[in-house]
């Protein structure tokens, strides 16, 4: 993981819009994440994941980390991707990101690389939000219809 | 799958008595054995509710009814008796959460599913008595529960605060509980007051990824966040003298502290590690489910018998969590009241595991077989005189754990006999989940929880406000319910009643 | 072989004696016959003496009849073994008053007399009362009959321990409730003990190893 302190441009600090939603579910937490493409969707659907766990009004890019993910199918690398970002948190560097940005978006040999942006998690600085255990496969599904112009995700994390 | 309108489903449900309803075969496919589950008037209506809401037309939620899960799992290869759903049952990853599931461990076809054991492996409640009276700790109740809160690292992102390196961590994974006390964090008699005396010991920390370890590591002696917490409580009400004197508690007004919380991160990578491994195996040996979240392999290959040895050195992992905010807590009382935990009389008086499989004996038809065991949102309940139990509570039975949700009840149960034969030892876990959380935030307002809880004469320290409205009490089973059918069922016997009086959370 | 009797009734060589050697076990027959037993009056002990006849064979059968030997149609030493107690009988019989002081010599003790607190191991086996009770537990549990009653006992604990049995109601009066709560009792008091020396012995290897030790720097408690 390759890391790099200060020197964003202006465009690593542009926040981008909420396009997330969390869903009603009986003991954890449905994702529902969409956005102009389906990597945006992707790139969402972490940020929901991030934002469950904390404020991210209260997290400030400080520094940027680069995870990649591969899996089988499209499905397994949503898996994964959330599975990386969750790693991410979990361990050092303790990451908790206020911005996604995926670099590759392979959806043939279904592979991502993603820049993430963010700082430490720090208690006290950041608030406290519920604790990921686990991504989950369960009633996932990836809507990628470029006619409509629709790309959406659901995934259930279980917290 | 099975496409039934409600009247039509409810022909494969019975009542076969005022707690217990029969799940015929044929009411999802390829059922081995029936399934069976425990639910008063007030439970019943809402686990109906739940299967009717899944019949309504163009349903596409997460979860199927935790009544059609407990029949998949009875549909799973080489399971015996019957599947069981607990008082507290409620849909869950794959089994339902308070589902339990027994396999013949002699028959080459049976399974291990990560997912009847649950991502939190090893999720369990440990309970600490004190000599102290309800007005010893009432005048300095708000230091007390900071001081619990100052001394135990809680939340998302928190850190341990016991030293550890990566050889202790091995160490920790593969002794357990022997490694908390080998270290001097708890007392001899604390392992005695153990399941399994708080060591599996086929765990094999070689078959846990580094992932998992890494995970571990700094998460070790942290409560955790969610349904997790710490509770300072009093006996409220005692039902069963004798057996309560042999736990230490004798009147009502003695103070006691819960402990609950699992094995953090590291159970959860196990299980995510395991569940990626099965898919492989199912497909490998041809095993048939009725549902994908049952990932599953055969007892025997090399994939059932790793995720078992992973699974313990999981188990050990929540024991040695346990056993150091034992320590932590332990402290905190002996700081507040300047006095050493011994002369507290903080003895342990049992820990108990909710989220876990394990090999057991059973009765089967007459004959001794040895099964593998799965409890996933159940505790075991073993009756007076069995060996697994320890010599303290031989002629009571096993001490049954039942934390209740923030700021309700918690009660100490017994196993029984009845149990013993009719769940394989089994009984519930808690109050289990009503609400979803999404709702329970949208319904309550994060002011009036608090309130309510203050004016139950409770405080509360919570890392995460959203979490007061996720985890009142409101979102959750009433845990009496629960219990009250437990005991009228006969599957674990009513001892004691505990009432909260400080809450640490997440 | 041998040797033991032989030097308690005085043979001349104990040491050197061979059963083996046809000669030397007639002559120690005949040896008895003159010197200790002396059933025959001396002109009836002809045919023992004659160890050398092929007859010697017939006469020494027929002195073991005439002694009932029970074991007169065993192996030459199983007849000779009884000969020699015997022997050694009667010399006892003899001089009762010259023996019976006698103490055995006790071989050095290595350990000390354990008496057994266990009351099972000092239960009178033979008493009519163990017998009784044998005898109900067995027709319970569905044992044959046999002569030794500790022989039943056992067959009672084989099908106890294998097969499974449901715990008896509490209500119903069962002759096997009684001695099962008994039996129960006193093993948990002993795995009591047990558990009470193993908490012993860990708490002295914790005052060896243990160190518990929390460092705030590492994570953050409280706010």
């Amino acid at each position: 993981m390759d890391e790099e302190m200060g020197g964003f441009t202006h465009d690593d600090l542009i926040i981008p819009p909420v396009k997330y939603e969390y869903l009603d579910h009986t003991a954890d937490v449905q994702l529902h994440a969409w956005g102009d493409s389906l990597k945006e969707a992707f790139e969402q659907c972490g940020m929901a994941m991030f934002g469950y766990m904390t404020d991210l009004a209260y997290v400030q890019i400080k520094e940027v980390h680069t995870i990649e993910a591969n899996a089988d199918d499209m499905m397994g690398l949503l898996y994964h991707f959330l599975d990386e970002l969750l790693y991410l948190f979990s361990v050092e560097p303790f990451l908790i990101c206020k911005k996604l940005v995926i670099t590759e978006f392979n959806t043939e040999e279904f592979r991502i690389v993603c820049k993430c942006y963010g700082e430490e998690f720090q208690i006290g600085k950041h608030p406290q939000g519920s604790e990921v255990k686990a991504i989950t496969y369960s009633a996932m599904q990836i809507v990628d219809e470029p006619k409509d112009n629709r790309f959406e995700v659901f995934v259930i994390i279980d917290i | 799958m099975v496409v039934r309108n409600y009247n039509e489903e409810l022909k494969y449900l019975e009542k076969i008595n005022p707690y217990c309803w029969r799940i015929k075969k044929g009411f999802q496919p390829n059922m081995n054995v029936e399934g069976v589950f425990y639910v008063n008037n007030t439970l019943e209506k809402l686990m109906l509710d739940e299967l009717r809401n899944s019949c309504r037309p163009g349903m596409t939620g997460g979860f199927l009814p935790g009544v059609k899960q407990i029949a998949n799992v009875a549909a799973l290869p080489g399971i015996v008796g019957r599947s069981v759903g607990l008082p507290d049952v409620h849909s869950g990853y794959g089994f339902a959460i308070g589902n339990m599931a027994a396999f013949d461990v002699s028959d080459p076809k049976s399974i291990v599913s990560p997912g009847g054991v649950g991502f939190d492996i090893n999720c369990g409640v440990r309970l600490l008595r004190t000599n102290l009276h309800e007005k010893d700790v009432l005048p300095i109740k708000e230091q007390l529960a900071q001081s619990l809160f100052d001394h135990i690292p809680v939340g998302v992102g928190s850190k341990g605060i016991i030293p550890m390196n990566a050889r202790d961590m091995e160490e920790a994974l593969e002794m357990g509980m022997d490694w908390s006390l080998r270290e001097g964090y708890v007392w001899a008699e604390d392992k005695e007051h153990c399941e399994e005396y708080g060591r599996m010991l086929n765990a094999d920390p070689s078959k846990v990824s580094l992932r998992s370890k890494k995970r571990g590591l700094p998460q070790l002696g942290t409560l955790g966040a969610g349904n997790h917490y710490a509770e300072i409580q009093v006996v409220d009400e005692i039902y069963d003298k004798y057996a309560a004197s042999k736990m230490g508690l004798e009147r009502t007004g003695q103070v006691v502290v819960m402990i609950h919380s699992g094995s953090r991160g590291f159970g959860h990578q196990v299980a995510t590690d395991a569940l990626v491994q099965m898919e492989k195996a199912m497909k490998r040996d041809q095993i048939a489910v009725n549902d994908r979240q049952l990932a599953c392999a055969r007892i025997n290959s090399v994939e059932g018998q790793d995720y078992l040895k992973a699974m313990a050195a999981a188990a050990n992992f929540a024991w040695v969590n346990r056993s150091s905010m034992t320590f932590l807590t332990r402290q905190a009382f002996a700081k507040q009241f300047k006095m050493a935990p011994d002369d507290l009389d903080m003895h342990v008086i049992y820990d108990v595991s909710h989220n876990i499989a394990k090999i057991e004996e059973h009765v089967v038809d007459g004959k001794v077989k040895t099964l593998l065991v799965h409890r996933k949102g159940s505790t075991r309940a073993f009756p007076p005189h069995h060996p697994l139990i320890p010599v303290d509570y031989q002629l009571t039975g096993q001490p049954v754990l039942i934390g209740g949700s923030m700021g309700t009840c918690s009660y100490v149960l017994t196993g029984t006999h009845q149990g013993m034969t009719e769940t394989f030892g089994s009984t519930c876990h808690g109050a289990g989940r009503a609400l979803s959380r999404a709702k329970s935030r949208r319904n309550l307002d994060y002011k009036d929880v608090l309130t309510k809880l203050e004016s139950m004469g409770i405080s509360i320290r919570v890392a995460s406000p959203k979490l007061v409205m996720e985890e009142a009490p409101e979102s959750y089973k009433n845990v009496t319910d629960v219990v009250n059918t437990c005991h009228a069922a006969g599957i674990s016997k009513k001892t004691v009643k505990l009432r909260p009086i400080a809450v640490i959370k997440g | 072989m041998f040797k033991l009797k032989l030097t308690a009734l005085g043979h001349p060589n104990p040491e050197s004696f061979n059963c083996e050697d046809e000669k030397e076990y007639r002559s120690v027959v005949l040896w008895l016959e003159d010197q200790k037993i002396r059933h025959y009056k001396i002109e009836d002990r002809e045919g023992l003496r004659n160890i050398d006849a092929d007859s010697w064979k017939e006469a020494y059968d027929l002195y073991q009849k005439d002694l009932v030997s029970p074991v007169s149609d065993g192996s030459p030493n199983e007849q000779l073994n009884w000969l020699l107690s015997y022997a050694v009988r009667l010399e006892f019989a003899d001089n009762v008053t010259k023996y019976k002081d006698a103490k055995i010599e006790q071989p050095k003790q290595a350990a000390p007399n354990v008496v057994s607190s266990n009351p099972l191991d000092n239960l009178n086996f033979s008493s009519p009362a163990f017998v009784n009770g044998v005898e109900r537990v067995c027709a319970l549990t569905g044992v044959g009959p046999h002569s030794d009653p500790k022989l039943r006992l056992s067959a009672v604990a084989k099908i106890l321990k294998t097969s499974p049995h449901p715990d008896y109601p509490r209500t119903e009066v069962s002759v096997v409730q009684q001695p099962a709560d008994v039996l129960k009792l006193l093993f948990i008091q002993d795995l009591r003990d047990l558990q009470t020396k193993i908490n012993e012995a860990l708490v002295a290897v914790q005052s060896v190893t243990a160190d518990p030790r929390t460092d705030t720097s590492l994570g953050r408690v409280g706010r």
